[in-house]
């Protein structure tokens, strides 16, 4: 192995400078997001703001202290969305990376174990947990693609194409062999055991992923955010117009873009396994298990690789 | 052995110092910038355009709110990495030295060979894992190792996994030659897990900052709140503005400055954790609980 391990390969991207941060309205699909709407918003405010000048003068301007008791409340609010859809993200890195840990254990044991000929099993082992690790991924997303999954004797993954949980049925098939071998006396008591508590990390890692997956937060939340950031947007021309004009739309601007911004963010990143720029580098933890599987097994998997 | 953190400067020294570190550097020149703007412009509003337009103050108190709520989310979640990360690192120490102990009562007193073999690899372990999480390994801290094992670390991928690999491989051997037991090869392995499993979520920490998304938005409000700051005083405060402009900028990019830096805790800043003491701190007392 002639690469050495470097860790900025796998570090996330970086914050940009204060001031390079104003000019990316357009990069990715929640920016944009945002900025339509506050766009659409800034539209509604102006001519809120044309009408009562220059046209209706209804003259309804609500006290001040409204608008800041109900931002202040939506505030809380957002920032309880904020800890909560981080909360998910970061607890979504740490399963990934107790997998990526126990990937590199598991082979490094049984790397100790297996004799140093017995090319048969290491490679078996190699293949299963790289295996593992990218049906959990594709299982999390869209459902398995089976071309990323290593296959080493022709054919073999046809039965797992009609399994229901592809990721269930690999720990299976590990656990299975490590139940041959040791009954065919290749492993001994302790190792037997202790092989058991890597089998049930793969589980509970495939499990508590898919929790993150399926449980955002309480639709009745989502939708009373919504409604709530609508209200105190639809209302807020009408504390500024008669005073600043149309100064109010850049005032209202930018306070909505705080605003629905955060919830669009929340929104996205509450669920981490996908492949937006926010979400987690589930992909490249999934390539380096393969490679600390192949590498601490001591076996070649692919002949090149393919992606 | 164990060390107290540094005695605290005196509190004045602390409030006038703007220039020690980068991060502080840093903070004062987006605190100048944000002055010098300012500055523009009191002077184009007051003596040459005269838009005035002035918001009213709720918008700053509300804006100063949820900036505030938003700066200690940031702050929070670059705290809990760095306190994660000085958990970790005191868990793998915690963690050699129970190996140690054990390894004392497992081996016979004269078995020096194993006893250093296994006293300086998980202190090399140590060693790598810091250098890993930084610009690579510094092979003048590896010490003592098999020309053999040293070949095999010098071309491996990654030097602390391929340590606790070597490790595994050699408590298996000796527990075929029957130097452990049963029970006692199974209580080694835990500490070589746990080893391995400190070093992995380190790395998770150290690439895993805050969501990009979140960081971008937080600066461009914090922007946006800056770029309409000044309008709220120019009109009634004139120049004066410029101090207080200045004075929020300094606050509010200051802890956001501040997150940044400690969200990646194990670098060399003087905010960082103290990983190199405790490697060395390792390596002690894994050579005196071993007789070494």
């Amino acid at each position: 192995m002639a690469k050495k391990f470097h860790i900025e390969a796998g570090v996330q991207p970086h914050p940009p400078l204060l001031t390079s941060v104003l000019f990316d309205f357009h990069k990715t699909a929640t920016s944009r997001k945002i900025l339509y709407r506050t766009i659409a918003l800034c539209i509604y405010v102006f001519a809120v703001d044309y009408l009562e000048n220059y046209v209706l003068h209804v003259a309804f301007k609500p006290p001040y202290t409204i608008f800041y008791l109900v931002g202040l409340v939506l505030g809380w609010l957002l920032v309880f969305r904020t800890y909560t859809a981080y909360d998910r993200w970061w607890k979504g890195r740490t399963e990934i990376s107790y997998l990526s840990n126990n990937a590199k254990n598991l082979s490094s044991k049984l790397n100790a174990y297996l004799a140093k000929n017995d090319l048969e099993n290491r490679t078996f082992f190699a293949k299963m947990i790289s295996n593992h690790a990218y049906a959990m991924k594709e299982t999390l997303r869209y459902g398995v693609r089976f071309d990323e999954l290593i296959e080493t004797i022709p054919g073999e993954l046809r039965e797992l194409k009609k399994v229901y949980h592809v990721p269930s049925e690999i720990t299976s098939q590990i656990m299975l062999k490590i139940n041959d071998l040791y009954k065919a006396k290749k492993l001994t008591f302790p190792q037997y055991w202790e092989l058991h508590k890597y089998i049930d990390m793969m589980a509970e890692v495939v499990g508590n992923c898919e929790r993150i997956r399926t449980s955002p937060m309480p639709s009745a939340y989502r939708i009373h955010l919504k409604k709530f950031i609508l209200f105190f947007a639809l209302i807020s021309p009408f504390y500024f117009v008669h005073e600043i004009d149309h100064w109010s739309v850049l005032i209202i601007g930018i306070i909505f873009y705080a605003m629905t911004g955060l919830e669009a963010i929340g929104e996205e990143i509450e669920d981490p396994f996908g492949q937006d720029e926010n979400d987690l580098p589930i992909d490249f933890v999934c390539h380096s298990i393969e490679k600390y599987a192949s590498i601490n097994l001591n076996v070649q998997l692919r002949t090149k690789r393919n992606h | 052995m164990a060390q107290s953190g540094k005695r605290p400067p005196l509190w004045i020294t602390v409030a006038f110092d703007f220039h020690s570190s980068p991060t502080l550097r840093k903070i004062l020149l987006y605190s100048l910038i944000a002055g010098l703007y300012t500055g523009f412009l009191d002077y184009l509003e007051n003596y040459v355009l005269h838009v005035d337009f002035k918001p009213p103050s709720v918008v700053f108190t509300l804006m100063g709110t949820v900036l505030g709520l938003l700066l200690v989310f940031r702050t929070n979640t670059a705290y809990d990495r760095w306190w994660s990360g000085r958990i970790l690192l005191s868990d793998l120490m915690n963690s050699n030295r129970a190996m140690a102990i054990k390894l004392n009562a497992y081996l016979t007193a004269l078995d020096t060979i194993n006893r250093k073999f296994f006293a300086h690899m998980m202190s090399n372990h140590a060693f790598a894992m810091k250098e890993n999480l930084r610009q690579g390994i510094h092979w003048d801290e590896i010490e003592e190792v098999d020309a053999e094992i040293l070949q095999r670390l010098k071309k491996c991928y990654h030097v602390p996994n391929e340590i606790i690999t070597i490790v595994n491989e050699r408590i298996t051997e000796l527990y075929r030659a029957g130097l452990f037991t049963d029970p006692q090869v199974l209580e080694l392995t835990k500490h070589t897990d746990n080893a391995s499993n400190v070093n992995g979520s380190c790395e998770r920490i150290r690439t895993s900052p805050v969501p990009f998304s979140y960081n971008v938005h937080l600066k461009k409000f914090m922007i946006f709140f800056a770029v309409i700051c000044p309008f709220g005083f120019i009109h009634e405060l004139n120049y004066w503005s410029v101090l207080i402009v200045m004075l929020i900028v300094y606050a509010l990019a200051g802890l956001d400055a501040i997150g940044e830096e400690i969200e990646d805790p194990f670098g060399q800043d003087e905010n960082d954790l103290p990983i190199d003491k405790i490697c060395k701190q390792n390596r002690s007392s894994l050579n005196t609980i071993l007789k070494l």
